[in-house]
């Protein structure tokens, strides 16, 4: 954790203004960073830029002026008091990259304004669950094999992954109003399914519940 | 986050883990959790009186702990594994607790494929093979033609270097020093690794200890214990830091069988190649960690983001 050594001698502080949060981030930047803004950011912000009425008008303080020897303590070794302090550190935090995907929050809608379904927060009542990637999506994806063979894999499939192909085959051969040949892996969790059924299969997890 | 706590020499391992029942307080030796438990003091290594032998301890132990792990990105659909924590400090079997495995690194599927992709990589990253033969240009003399084309009798040549002479330069041979690196994409190696966990955990050569510290540093104490606990020939000890206790080291030493390795240094080809793994449980909070962070992160993360730890 960072640690910001504000001065607290106020005879050092008249003599050279020290570097405040002038380069404070916007509080409307949006960032992925882990620490989310808080509500006070704005007001903390407010709060630290020392309004100056110049010519111009009120600005915000400028940055402090070189220091000379002048400004330098009368006898050596003198320092003035320091607290540390790691308020600022906060500003970052939020510049900061994630370390691994964030979960969604519960609580969302079964059918967000995007067409996204979050995760369920408990598995249906089926003898086969199928999971989501890492990013919280449908593990449905298009495969394309020697050129010409189409395929959609569909991954993560865990329990009676058979009946899961036979749920599927079903539902497909409704739709496509033709046989669907599908292939189970049972090692590798996965099924597929001969030709690009892919919003086709994923429609068939959305209504299964997963 | 581990700190060593005042009067504990540097040999010493330290172990942290949560135990549910106790309010989640978190302790950092096994001394100080079993003295919390039972309330009395607990020797050491370290207050062993004089008259006694060197380097023989018997802590005292009543009742089995319960720890419950809080598991990270934790599955809907799948149950947490269990596997107990035992102890390092007898020959004899003790089961000193519980504790919660993830699903997913604990819980694969057993893809063999995985491992094979894992162990050849491993093989076969490192190598270099300096094999190198000269071709005809390169050996030695040949740069005159041996005989007029026509006239002799004889099979026309050009040199004598030529592949089809005794003594000539090879065709198509290995060309100097060839390197076989490539990588394994990162989510396979992941894979490797909860594979080969799984695989040991599911054939019950996968052991979870409190600590790796022994009482002594003979080591017919680590081949009895073994034997006692049917371990197999050969026993991998995992811990947290590369840094083991001195009995344990010593004990080592002696055997090439057992071998001790970091967190950092855990791979498939060392985990298939010793009968049984043993992880400390600060081994085994950082592995899963780790292993977990890598299958929920961002795929292909620039390396140039310094991430603060």
């Amino acid at each position: 954790m960072a640690a910001c050594v504000i001065s607290r001698n106020s005879s050092m502080l008249s003599k050279f203004k020290l570097f405040r949060a002038t380069a404070v981030v916007s509080t409307k930047s949006k960032s992925l960073s882990s620490t989310p803004r808080r509500d006070d950011d704005d007001a903390y912000v407010e709060k630290r830029q020392k309004k100056v009425y110049t010519r111009r008008g009120y600005d915000t303080e400028h940055l402090a002026e070189p220091m000379t020897a002048a400004d330098l303590p009368a006898v050596r070794g003198e320092f003035p008091d320091f607290v540390r302090s790691s308020e600022e550190y906060r500003w970052v935090e939020r510049l900061l990259p994630l370390r691994s995907i964030p979960q969604p929050p519960p609580g969302l809608p079964r059918q967000t304004p995007s067409g996204w379904a979050p995760p369920p927060a408990s598995a249906p009542n089926l003898p086969y669950f199928v999971g989501r990637t890492r990013t919280h999506e449908y593990p449905v994806f298009y495969e394309l094999r020697n050129s010409s063979r189409k395929l959609v894999k569909i991954k993560y499939v865990h329990g009676d992954i058979w009946a899961f192909a036979k749920d599927i085959q079903e539902y497909l051969e409704a739709k496509a109003e033709c046989p669907v040949a599908t292939q189970v892996h049972e090692v590798a969790q996965l099924v597929r399914v001969k030709g690009w059924f892919l919003d086709e299969c994923k429609e068939f997890l959305f209504e299964k519940g997963f | 986050m581990m700190f060593p706590l005042r009067g504990v020499l540097c040999y010493n391992k330290i172990v942290s883990f949560t135990i549910n029942y106790l309010n989640k307080i978190s302790v950092h030796t096994t001394k100080a959790l079993l003295e919390l438990d039972h309330h009395h003091p607990v020797r050491t290594e370290h207050e062993v009186p004089q008259d006694l032998a060197p380097s023989v301890v018997i802590p005292q132990r009543h009742v089995p702990i319960i720890t419950a792990r809080k598991l990270a990105f934790s599955r809907v659909h799948v149950e947490a594994r269990q596997a107990w924590v035992e102890n390092m400090d007898r020959v004899e079997e003790e089961k000193i607790g519980m504790v919660d495995l993830h699903p997913d690194v604990f819980a694969t599927m057993p893809r063999v494929d995985v491992l094979h992709e894992n162990i050849v990589w491993q093989r076969n990253y490192k190598r270099i093979s300096c094999a190198t033969t000269k071709t005809r240009a390169e050996v030695r003399g040949g740069g005159r033609k041996p005989w007029p084309q026509k006239g002799t009798g004889r099979a026309r040549h050009g040199s004598i270097r030529s592949p089809i002479w005794k003594g000539g330069g090879v065709a198509g041979g290995p060309r100097g020093p060839k390197s076989y690196f490539y990588m394994l994409p990162l989510t396979t190696r992941v894979l490797g690794l909860r594979v080969a966990l799984s695989v040991k955990f599911a054939q019950n050569d996968l052991h979870i200890v409190d600590s790796l510290d022994i009482p002594t540093d003979d080591p017919q104490f680590l081949e009895d214990m073994a034997d006692a606990r049917n371990w197999g020939l050969s026993v991998l000890f995992v811990d947290d830091t590369d840094v083991i206790s001195r009995n344990l080291a010593h004990a080592l030493a002696k055997l090439p069988s057992h071998n001790a390795m970091p967190v950092y240094g855990l791979n498939v080809y060392s985990m298939l190649k010793h009968e049984t793994v043993v992880l400390s449980l600060a081994a085994l909070e950082k592995i899963e960690e780790k292993l977990l962070q890598n299958m929920h992160s961002f795929s292909a993360m620039p390396k140039t983001y310094a991430i603060a730890s």
